[in-house]
């Protein structure tokens, strides 16, 4: 006989599905790293940007896997099953976000300690645990924030969120990044010297708290809310 | 208490009077953008094997999901065992098995590990009865959900509803769409999951009559969002001896499909005109 608790039971098997489910993922990220580091190490060959542009694209797959996998729930109908079981809201988000965290934690170290590896001059900290933090602290934040909008954005059709809210969130973040670009000058640039600044790794240190802190519960909140509205398209199913 | 209709006072042959009804719904409605579901008042006891018939876009799905406690947005109240249903969620999923339209799960589990994944969530699931059912109804444990048949998929369906024998099945259209071998396997199972007698209830909707006529002692027709008749199947039979129940509800389903038709007044216990008579 099974003594867990319900709830501890069940939040068990949403975390097991969800790192199931993004195995392949995690695989794909995993060898992308493996490239990257690979590539690191043919510099000489290969150049550094064939190297820059590997750790982009591992970092893309990470920041984007998730939210991916949250379009597939819907359109799989697996979104549906699980707004169906009798659990609360929380033990829901809390079984999506916690193997989300997971998986972001363990795609950005390794991407962090390839990033020291490969492209030393680059990051200009070889392998100082601040790369690490300033790593995980972006991954984790934009993927949970990304899973987190994505829930949200499940109350609408797919056709609303590409016409409205990709595209304004495209503009928007176009228009900051150009902006920063124009007040603080190339952005590589400024985190260098930042990151040259003898305060740096406690100002990391804080800011990497700040960031993980408040993207994990914005993401919470917004999760929960996303899940509570969440409801089949009624345009899209028989009455 | 709401005052007793005419049509109310039609239900008066239903086998299941007595006992307090296990789901009420009072003024229960959804609404569309283009479309409105209710007011629906009804009472649905243990016991009760019950069919709602309509056409396409009549309101079933969405009157069985919201009485399934998977879609809250609706308006009124359902009552779940003399409570507000809203109050028991959710909680109160555990206590009704609900059979979707279509397969909800991850399309790379094996059955075997679908049906064990969702055992974690029900505090009543019976493993040995799951085992029994999938036997009972040839499932395959390690066939991938994705590649699942529709009739498969259905039967897989309707083991993750029933493994945990809730007091309430609901089904929707449980044998649309599948071969007349597969239907028959299925409507034997959910007899025998609620035989005559027993204390469950077992609401499902159907396009196909013939089903409606061996498993339903009791249906609902609906109609543009409302039910327009709400009888047991002896007595609609009773009234109409000579035609078979699915011809009787063919008919008037037709009736209610007429543009000029009025379906507040419709009454099934009065005689139906030949085709070709004039209403």
């Amino acid at each position: 006989m099974n003594t867990q608790h319900p709830t501890e039971r069940a939040l068990k098997a949403l975390i097991a599905v969800e790192l199931l489910k993004h195995r392949k993922s995690l695989a794909i990220q995993l060898l992308s790293v493996a490239v990257v580091v690979g590539g690191g190490l043919l510099l000489g060959l290969l150049g550094t940007g064939f190297a820059a542009f590997a750790l982009l694209a591992v970092g893309f797959a990470a920041v984007l896997s998730v939210p991916m996998g949250i379009f597939l729930d819907k359109v799989e109908g697996t979104m549906e099953l699980l707004t169906s079981l009798p659990i609360p809201d929380s033990t829901l988000v809390a079984g999506r976000l916690i193997p989300m965290a997971t998986l972001a934690v363990v795609t950005a170290a390794l991407s962090a300690i390839a990033a020291a590896i490969s492209l030393p001059e680059q990051v200009a900290i070889s392998a100082h645990w601040v790369a690490v933090a300033a790593f995980a602290s972006v991954w984790i934040g934009a993927t949970a924030l990304g899973s987190a909008l994505i829930a949200v954005a499940l109350r609408f059709r797919a056709s609303d969120l590409m016409g409205r809210v990709l595209v304004i969130g495209m503009i928007v973040g176009w228009a900051l990044l150009s902006a920063l670009d124009r007040i603080f000058g190339d952005p590589l640039d400024v985190l260098q010297g930042i990151l040259a600044d003898p305060r740096a790794p406690w100002l990391a240190s804080i800011g990497y708290v700040v960031v993980c802190a408040v993207t994990v519960v914005g993401s919470w909140f917004l999760a929960r809310d996303g899940y509570r509205r969440f409801r089949p398209d009624p345009a899209s199913m028989e009455r | 208490m709401k005052a007793e209709t005419p049509k109310d006072s039609l239900n008066s042959s239903r086998p299941a009077e007595s006992g307090d009804p296990v789901v009420r719904l009072t003024d229960f409605g959804v609404r569309y953008p283009d479309f409105r579901v209710g007011p629906l008042n009804v009472a649905l006891r243990p016991g009760e094997r019950i069919a709602l018939v309509g056409a396409n876009g009549a309101g079933k799905s969405t009157t069985l999901r919201s009485i399934a406690g998977r879609m809250p947005d609706y308006t009124g109240t359902i009552e779940f065992r003399g409570e507000d249903l809203r109050n028991q969620l959710p909680w109160a999923r555990a206590s009704v098995g609900f059979l979707p339209e279509r397969l909800l799960g991850y399309g790379w589990m094996s059955v075997a590990d679908h049906l064990g994944f969702l055992s974690n969530f029900f505090p009543g699931w019976d493993a040995d009865y799951t085992t029994t059912l999938m036997g009972r109804l040839q499932l395959p444990p390690k066939s991938r959900v994705g590649t699942l048949s529709k009739g498969m998929a259905v039967k897989l369906s309707l083991v993750a509803a029933e493994a945990a024998r809730p007091p309430v099945l609901i089904l929707d259209e449980p044998t649309s769409g599948i071969d007349p071998v597969m239907r028959g396997e299925i409507l034997e199972v959910i007899g025998e999951c609620a035989p005559e007698g027993s204390d469950r209830l077992v609401l499902y909707s159907s396009h196909i009559l013939e089903d409606v006529e061996k498993l339903a002692d009791r249906v609902l027709l609906m109609a543009d969002g409302r039910i327009i008749t709400d009888e047991s199947a002896a007595a609609l039979r009773g009234v109409h001896p000579d035609q078979s129940l699915s011809r009787i509800l063919y008919r008037h389903l037709r009736r209610a499909q007429t543009p000029s038709h009025d379906s507040t007044t419709d009454d099934l216990t009065r005689p139906i005109p030949a085709e070709g008579d004039s209403e």
